[in-house]
This record gives structure tokens, C-alpha cells and sequence, in this order.
């Protein structure tokens, strides 16, 4: 009767009380490598690396710290959680039960999945690794195994949330690339080139005078002086106008001064043509 | 002098009756039972009071209150405190809300594990895909009550602090908020959601009847569980998703150890457009040194563009401060983009060189946050080449052509002249 009263009293100190967890060691493996053994609650005594060819399975067994009995809690969480501050890097997954084996639970991060980059929004780096546990009537409970570090290597185009989509973000500034401007040889250059344009000048004077050119013939008749004047006024002006036009004056302008100009050049131009024929044949009549 | 005075009374009687909101007071709240709902959520509803809101209390079956009549809004905001009612009424169909959000009404939406299928599929539309009907959120790690394994806290923000935190509260230190409800998740589908409360990392949602284990590929795992998420539309409406009407009841607001209080107050004031509305004034653009605006510019002219933003908060438009405001000058492409400055004023400013590309441009200034309003500030301006007494006069690399051409010139009167009045002498034999 005892014994019965005193199994009676363990079973409902059991069932009422609120139990505690404890956890087997936790294994680690990269591949087929057991990388490391963690003895709970302590945490991982450095950094555990994967990289991106390597999967990570972590391995353990839950049990009633009260009852020594495997269990298989409501909850069998582990997040991970970057280290960075304001970092996206933040995931929950699930422990699978291992078949048919109560209590045993794993759990396989394998880096080249492009779901878990995706999950982890392709943040590599240090990660804080919390496993958390909980069942009704059982305290939860909050292991911190340490940190791991993901090397993603290259990260595929990975899917952002659509929140975070660019049309919400400060885009880079954009400064316009203009045309070089066109390179012009140097000065010097130039001005040599223009001299020499002028030299041609220097050969004709130098003929003229040889050859004793005169303008004579321009006080020969009243005529002559009258119609040769005007008509050279009226080239001067064309000389005038075409330097104005270089210089600053517009076409429209230009044309309208050249249509004034061009009747004084066509009247003094034929004028003069005249005054030239009656003279030289003035001067043919008195050689005769 | 009387009539002036009769209108200023008008204008003061008018202004002292209106609430905070810039687009309006008219505020329908949608309960399941008007009796019982007032007191569940008085405190609440003393916070619409105090900020100035006509508030009309509907149930959900009341046919009498409409959302739109004659193509127009009856009302500014939309409350849905309604959780248990399961037919609403016609006047609450899915498509009639949307239609009010369409006119830019602002809707808060509450639920629970027991809210009607009308309000599962209103938010659907919005890309908001909330949990089997029965479910919770449940976090062990992180409960509000004893003995209440479902009402959990979360001081999970993701960093959203343009809905919560105001200006002045920006350096406190952020309590965590109590919740007891229904998860929802983002389908990912719809760039205008944004979460503003997310649960922990412990958190799962669960079948408060089922005690097995949580399955592998559950989505509604840590924080990809959504408890309070915003959204604002195009047309600047605004909707608020709460998973949980618990966390507007007098009960949570009570609560010591958690912010419930300032939490709802923040989010109803975003929601109702009490805060950070934006609006542009005097977007103007013009040639550097100048202050006339023109619609054709020359390609390479020293421009300035200039534009006020205001914030609408505390009741009034105060200028924006914003440092991320960017301006484009885009052919299709952006060819410019820079950031403007703000003055302490508003006004913000930026100078730049016009491309030397000729064609119309477009001068635009479009700001998307979430959280803030939409601004979008837009003109057409042609962009000309330069005209051909707008290039260098005198070259240096052209000066042996200039000089040939009056060389020529001066040689052609030099020419005329010797042959018009040259007297040939005669040689004698």
C-alpha cells in the first residue's frame, strides 16, 4: 500500500510539476566529417565555419531531465540570427525527429541550397545559433550553441522581399559623362599656318612693283575719278560687310545690306566699265 | 463688419471641431457588439475621442451605414473591430471596401483566430495571408500573462520607424508589445506591404486544440510571422493589419511592462494620416542666376531645381527634413540623378549641369518610403541644341582659313583696281 501511495505521490509530482529538459550531447558534422562535439549547456568554444560546399547536420537527443526518458516536445526550434547590427539575417527552422527513434532529433544547413541563402536574404557572415524547446508542463528552454559562420561564396540572384524592392531605396547618384571637348591643334601652329597664307602677299607686291603698276588711268577723266571712286567705295563696303557678317552680324541683316550694297556696286561697276571703254578709245582716236 | 465676423466665427468653429488627420475626421468603427465592444475597447476609443474624430459605431450586420454613397465617401477611416460576427452585412463586402480604399479612405483591420472569411479575403486582395481559422501565435520564450501560453510580446520592429517611433521619440528606448492573435505572412507578392511588428524568433502559430508536433515547412515559423504589418496604396490610402483585436482592448492596453498604449496610438495616427503625410509645394526649375521659369533650356546651361516638402504631424504641415530625397532628369533613362538638401525651411535645392543630349526631359521628383506618403513631382521640359550663334566665334585652329578668305577678298579689290586703273606704258621701238 506504500509503495502504491508513494508511486501515486512521484506520478503526480511528475505530472503536475512543471519539468525541465536536457539535452545529449550535440554533434556536428560537415559532409561526412564529425567537426565537433558539444557537451550541453556548454557553448562552442570558437566560431564553427561552413562554407558553401559544405552541409552542416546537427545532431542531438531531447530528454525529460526528471523522468531520463526521450521525448518529443511540441517545439524543436533553432534560429540563427546575425551578429551584425540591423542585419536582415534572421531565420527559424525546424528539428526533424529522426524515423522511429523518439527523441533524436537533426537538423541539415546546407549552404549551396539557394532556399537558405534566399531565408538568410544572402547575408554571409557570423551568425548566433539558439536552439529553442518547449512542450506543455516543461520549462522552455533557451540553449545558446555559439556562433557559426556561413561563407556563401558567391551569392545567386537571390529573391529580396518585395518591400525591400529598389523603387523604396536611395538609388545611386548619377553624374552625366559629357563629350571631351575637340582637340584643336596649338596656337603657334595656327599662326604659322596663317602667315603663311598671307606670304603669297609679299611675291605679288614684289612682281606689281617690278612691272611699275600704277592706278593712273583713276584720275584720267572726271568720269573715271567719279565712277572709279564710287565703285571702289562700293567694294570697300562689300569687304566691310563681310568682315561685320564675320564678326557679329546675323544673315538676314547681312542680305539686307548686301541687296542696298549690290545696286551702288552694279550702277558704279557699269559706269565705270563705260567710262573705261570711252577712254581707252579716246586715247586709240589720238594715237590715230 | 458683421458678415466678417460671422465667417471668422465659422472658420474658428469649423477648425476647433476637426481632428489631427489632414484627410479628414469621419470615422466608421465596424464592432460585433456595440455594447459590449465600447467597453471592451473604451480606452481605445477615448483615444479617437481626444483627437477630434466624428466616430459612428456600426455593428457588423447593420445595414443602415454605408461606405460610399453616390460615388463619394460617408467616411474618412474604417475601423474593423469585428471578430466573431461570420456574415457581414452588404454593406461590408469585400468589393465594397476595396472600392473605399480606391477612393482613398484608411482602413484598420483587426483579427482573430475567430474573424470572418469577409475580412480573410479583404486582406488577401492586399497580399496578406493570415492563418487557418483556431490558430494563435504562441511563444513560450516571450509570454505576456501567466498562465496565458498564447498572449506573447514582441519588441521585433524591423527598424520601421517612421509608423511607430515620432520625432520625439526617436532616442527611447522601445518597450516590446503584447499580442494575442492570429499570424499572418507577407505572400511576397505586393512591394507596398510593410511589417511593422513581426514576432520573435521562438514564435510559432498553432492550433490551440492540437498538441502534436510543429510541421518542418510550417510558414508561419519565428519571424517570418507577421503580427502587425502596414500598407500604403498608390493613392495614398492607408491600411493597418493587426493579427490581434486583443492588443486594442482595454485589458492589453493595462498591461504594465509593455508599450500597447503608445503602440495602437502611433499606429492609428499613421493609419488615419495624423503623421508622416507628405506633400510638395513650388516644384520649380530654372536657368542658374535666374528666377524665370522656362519650358525649353539649351543643352550644358547651369540649372536649379527647388521644391517644398512638408510633413504633416501634430496637426499641421511642418517642413521635411528627409536627406534622401532624390532628383532625376531622365530621357527614358535617368541621365542625372542627385540628392537634394534641405534647408531648415523645406526647401530643397539642387544644382546641375543639363546633359548634352538634346530632346525632352522629364524634371522628377518621386519619393517612395514606406511609412512616409508617396510624393511624386513631375515636368516636361525640351531641351534644345545649341543654336549656331551659340558656338565658340573665332577658333584658333581656324585661323589660316580666315585669313585666306580676307586675304582673297583684299586681293579681289586689289586685282579690280590694278585693271581698272592701271595706265599700261607704252614700251617705244
Amino acid at each position: 500500500m506504500r509503495s502504491v501511495l508513494s508511486i501515486f505521490v512521484f506520478f503526480c509530482i511528475v505530472t503536475s510539476e512543471v519539468q525541465n529538459f536536457s539535452l545529449s550531447d550535440i554533434n556536428f558534422a560537415l559532409g561526412p566529417i564529425n567537426a565537433e562535439k558539444l557537451k550541453f549547456p556548454n557553448k562552442l568554444q570558437k566560431p564553427l565555419e561552413v562554407s558553401q560546399a559544405e552541409r552542416l547536420k546537427i545532431k542531438f537527443s531531447v530528454e525529460s531531465e526528471t523522468l531520463k526518458e526521450k521525448l518529443n516536445p511540441q517545439q524543436v526550434f533553432l534560429s540563427l540570427e546575425a551578429e551584425k547590427k540591423n542585419s536582415h539575417g534572421k531565420l527559424t527552422l525546424v528539428f526533424q525527429r529522426e524515423e522511429k527513434k523518439k527523441g533524436d532529433y537533426s537538423l541539415i544547413i546546407d549552404l549551396k541550397s539557394k532556399n537558405f541563402v534566399e531565408a538568410l536574404e544572402g547575408e554571409a557572415g557570423n551568425y548566433l545559433a539558439t536552439i529553442f524547446i518547449s512542450e506543455p508542463n516543461y520549462s522552455p528552454l533557451s540553449y545558446s550553441l555559439g556562433t557559426f559562420i556561413f561563407k556563401f561564396g558567391e551569392v545567386p540572384n537571390i529573391n529580396r522581399p518585395a518591400s525591400e524592392s529598389e523603387e523604396f531605396r536611395y538609388k545611386e547618384e548619377i553624374r552625366h559623362i559629357f563629350k571631351p571637348p575637340v582637340k584643336v591643334p596649338f596656337r603657334l601652329i595656327s599662326l604659322i599656318f596663317a602667315v603663311l597664307c598671307v606670304l603669297p602677299w609679299v611675291i605679288l607686291f614684289a612682281l606689281w612693283s617690278s612691272l611699275a603698276v600704277n592706278f593712273n588711268n583713276l584720275y584720267a577723266t572726271k568720269e573715271m575719278v567719279l565712277y572709279g571712286t564710287g565703285f571702289m567705295i562700293s567694294m570697300g563696303g562689300w569687304v566691310a560687310l563681310y568682315i561685320a557678317y564675320f564678326w557679329s552680324v546675323t544673315l538676314f541683316p547681312a542680305l539686307a545690306c548686301a541687296s542696298v550694297l549690290s545696286v551702288f556696286s552694279l550702277f558704279f561697276g557699269n559706269r565705270v566699265l563705260v567710262s573705261k571703254v570711252q577712254f581707252s578709245k579716246l586715247k586709240t582716236q589720238k594715237v590715230d | 463688419m458683421n458678415s466678417i465676423y460671422f465667417l471668422l466665427y465659422f472658420v474658428l468653429a469649423f477648425t476647433s471641431s476637426t481632428s489631427l488627420s489632414s484627410s479628414g475626421s469621419r470615422l466608421l468603427v465596424v464592432v460585433d457588439d456595440l455594447k459590449a465592444d465600447k467597453v471592451t475597447y473604451s480606452k481605445f476609443f477615448n483615444l479617437l475621442e481626444k483627437r477630434k474624430y466624428s466616430t459612428t459605431f456600426a455593428t457588423a450586420t447593420d445595414k443602415s451605414v454605408s461606405l460610399i454613397s453616390y460615388d463619394e465617401r460617408n467616411f474618412d477611416h474604417l475601423v474593423l473591430l469585428t471578430q466573431t460576427t461570420r456574415d457581414l452585412s452588404e454593406e461590408l463586402t469585400v468589393a465594397s471596401v476595396l472600392n473605399f480604399v480606391n477612393k482613398g479612405g484608411n482602413v484598420l483591420v483587426t483579427a482573430s483566430s475567430t474573424v470572418s472569411e469577409t475580412i480573410r479575403d479583404f486582406s488577401f486582395e492586399f497580399s496578406i495571408d493570415f492563418d487557418d481559422r483556431l490558430t494563435l501565435v504562441k511563444d513560450p520564450f516571450h509570454t505576456a500573462k501567466e498562465n496565458d501560453i498564447f498572449s506573447i510580446y514582441s519588441d521585433n520592429f524591423r527598424g520601421n520607424k517612421i509608423i511607430y517611433t515620432t520625432k520625439e521619440k526617436d532616442s527611447r528606448e522601445l518597450k516590446p508589445i503584447a499580442f494575442k492573435g492570429l499570424a499572418h505572412r507577407l505572400t511576397n507578392k505586393n512591394p507596398l506591404c510593410s511589417p511593422v511588428l513581426l514576432a520573435m524568433p521562438s514564435a510559432y502559430s498553432f492550433a490551440s486544440a492540437d498538441q502534436g508536433e510543429i510541421p518542418e515547412n510550417s510558414p508561419f515559423l519565428g519571424q517570418k510571422i507577421a503580427l502587425v504589418t502596414s500598407l500604403q496604396a498608390r493613392n495614398n490610402a492607408r491600411l493597418i493589419f493587426s493579427g490581434s483585436a486583443a492588443m486594442f482592448s482595454d485589458e492589453f492596453l493595462d498591461l504594465p511592462n509593455y508599450d500597447n498604449l503608445q503602440f495602437v496610438d502611433e499606429i492609428s495616427k499613421w493609419v488615419f494620416q495624423e503623421k508622416a503625410v507628405l506633400r510638395v509645394k513650388n516644384a520649380k526649375h530654372h536657368r542658374a542666376h535666374e528666377t524665370q521659369q522656362h519650358g525649353i533650356y539649351r543643352i550644358k546651361d547651369m540649372m536649379e531645381y527647388s521644391l517644398d516638402i512638408q510633413e504633416f504631424y501634430n496637426g499641421k504641415w511642418n517642413p521635411f527634413q528627409g536627406q534622401d530625397v532624390q532628383f532625376e532628369a531622365k530621357m527614358l533613362d535617368p541621365y542625372i540623378r542627385r540628392t537634394l538638401k534641405p534647408t531648415p525651411e523645406g526647401k530643397f535645392i539642387v544644382h546641375f549641369k543639363l546633359p548634352d543630349v538634346y530632346g525632352v526631359f522629364t524634371f522628377k521628383v518621386e519619393y517612395n518610403r514606406h511609412g512616409y506618403s508617396w510624393i511624386l513631382s513631375e515636368s516636361n521640359v525640351q531641351v534644345r541644341p545649341y543654336r549656331h550663334n551659340d558656338y565658340d566665334r573665332f577658333l584658333s585652329s581656324a585661323w589660316p582659313y580666315y585669313t585666306s578668305v580676307f586675304s582673297l577678298m583684299a586681293g579681289f579689290l586689289v586685282v579690280a583696281s590694278i585693271w581698272l586703273f592701271n595706265e599700261e606704258k607704252t614700251v617705244k621701238k
